[in-house]
């Protein structure tokens, strides 16, 4: 009979092994601590719980990034923006505030956003490729709005924003750029924790401190895919489409796990179109904005 | 009378040696910087930048000089397309956001020997943090294939150890290496 006894040092390496692991720091990590961290703060009211997404999503980014703040690179910039649009929206959630202009602030602050985020190369463009940068920036601005419009619709909302993440994040890993994937990645993760806590609770409402954080983060890691790991530009045209697909009908007396896999369904057919385009053009030479 | 003697010797000095520092332009197809990473902890990695640009001076009568370089972050080059295009993204150099590396100091010494150190800063996506330039085998003289015998280069070769994570360079630490070795070939011609 032979007996193994695991050494001392043979658990901190494991351990080791597992936290750099990135389906660990994107996918494992996030969907874990969202789901805890949802259940915990349940009996505080259903808003409340929607921000398990927001925590979830720290311990992705604790484990990716680190929340180191300088230098301020665009990656750090898109952290520090969700991190202000979870604020934002917990706030307008708490004071119940929804004027009509509410919306086409988000949407503004949104555009400025982007803005922010590709400072350093919109400065130096000309011409067509300004153009282009611009166009590439409304894309924050199309989600965040749509989204916002999903605000009431719980389980739409999350189902957009779990196809939303892996779209962009697998279409960021084939940019050229694992960091941004993990980042995208996370807010699928995150995001499927609060469907899962929707369909096993009551009361869980996700808010707009989900929707206008899901929304920025993703929209802004796509747009940085693009500007900065040379993910061709119309990838994000499909994207843009999950918010939209989220909208189509689903039957009310449908049980709400056939109506979670439908709205999942329904948004995954664009995330996976854009994942096709961005494999395609991933494998030949095409020129991309840099 | 005699003060004003001793001030205008001393107002000299500086002069003379600014006189005798000669300014150099860096020769791009003659200088490379080099990096070394450990990849995974199973081999080290080797790359250069294609793209160099800058000036020197070198003040032989007071042994010291001043070093400005500037590299072209997007022309990473690792001879595979796929990880360059990786490594100018944001996961590391974050090239299109970041597209200069610079390299400068007013600080050095040049040693009877004609090895040298360079006491400098180094600035990698807008952070800077000191550096020193270990130099050796630095070498001016006519250049050889010059018919005209006119063109006076000076060269040498340089080498430097940085841990990236200093310069906010963190993903895939510790899997990738932090630790990495730098080394620079360098040629400049005299203005």
């Amino acid at each position: 009979m032979i007996i193994f006894i695991s050494t001392p040092s043979i658990i901190p390496s494991m351990m080791n092994e597992i936290l750099q692991n990135p389906l660990f720091q994107s996918a494992l990590a996030p969907l874990v601590v969202a789901l805890a961290t949802g259940t915990l703060l349940r009996p505080f009211g259903g808003k409340w719980a929607g921000l398990g997404f927001a925590l979830g999503y720290a311990v992705s980014v604790y484990f990716t990034t680190g929340f180191q703040l300088f230098p301020l690179t665009s990656t750090r910039k898109i952290i520090l923006l969700a991190l202000g649009a979870v604020i934002i929206g917990a706030l307008l959630d708490q004071f119940k505030y929804s004027r009509r202009y509410v919306p086409w602030v988000l949407v503004v602050l949104a555009t400025v956003a982007s803005g922010w985020v590709i400072w350093p190369v919109l400065k130096r463009a000309e011409g067509m490729e300004l153009l282009l940068m611009s166009l590439v920036a409304v894309y924050a601005a199309w989600l965040v709005g749509w989204f916002d419009g999903l605000r009431n619709k719980q389980l739409a909302a999350t189902s957009a924003a779990v196809s939303l993440g892996v779209g962009t994040g697998i279409s960021a890993v084939l940019g050229a750029s694992a960091l941004l994937g993990q980042l995208g990645g996370a807010i699928g993760a995150a995001a499927g924790a609060m469907i899962v806590l929707q369909l096993f609770m009551s009361r869980i409402e996700v808010g707009r401190s989900f929707v206008l954080s899901a929304a920025l983060l993703a929209s802004l890691i796509g747009i940085a895919a693009v500007i900065y790991a040379g993910l061709p530009w119309y990838v994000l045209i499909p994207l843009a489409f999950i918010p939209v697909t989220a909208r189509l009908p689903v039957k009310n007396d449908w049980n709400r796990f056939i109506q979670a896999f439908v709205l999942v369904s329904y948004t995954a057919v664009p995330a996976a179109i854009a994942v096709l385009i961005a494999w395609q053009m991933t494998q030949t030479v095409e020129p991309s904005l840099y | 009378m005699r003060k004003t003697m001793i001030a205008s010797i001393l107002m000299t000095v500086p002069l003379v040696s600014f006189a005798s520092a000669e300014s150099y332009t860096i020769d791009p197809t003659h200088t490379y910087p080099h990096f070394k990473i450990s990849h995974l902890g199973f081999s080290t990695m080797q790359g250069r930048f294609n793209k160099t640009s800058g000036t020197l001076t070198v003040d032989k009568a007071g042994k010291t000089g001043s070093v400005d370089i500037i590299i072209d972050a997007t022309s990473v080059d690792t001879g595979f397309k796929k990880r360059d295009d990786h490594l100018r993204s944001p996961d590391f150099l974050s090239a299109a956001e970041f597209p200069e590396i610079t390299y400068k100091s007013n600080k050095v010494k040049i040693n009877a020997d004609n090895s040298a150190v360079v006491e400098g800063s180094l600035t990698i996506m807008g952070t800077s943090k000191p550096v020193t330039l270990d130099v050796s085998k630095m070498h001016c003289g006519i250049h050889p294939m010059d018919p005209k015998k006119q063109k006076y280069v000076c060269g040498f070769d340089a080498t430097a150890k940085i841990k990236r994570a200093d310069f906010g360079i963190n993903y895939g630490l510790p899997a990738i290496g932090d630790d990495m070795e730098l080394s620079f070939e360098v040629e400049a011609i005299r203005n």
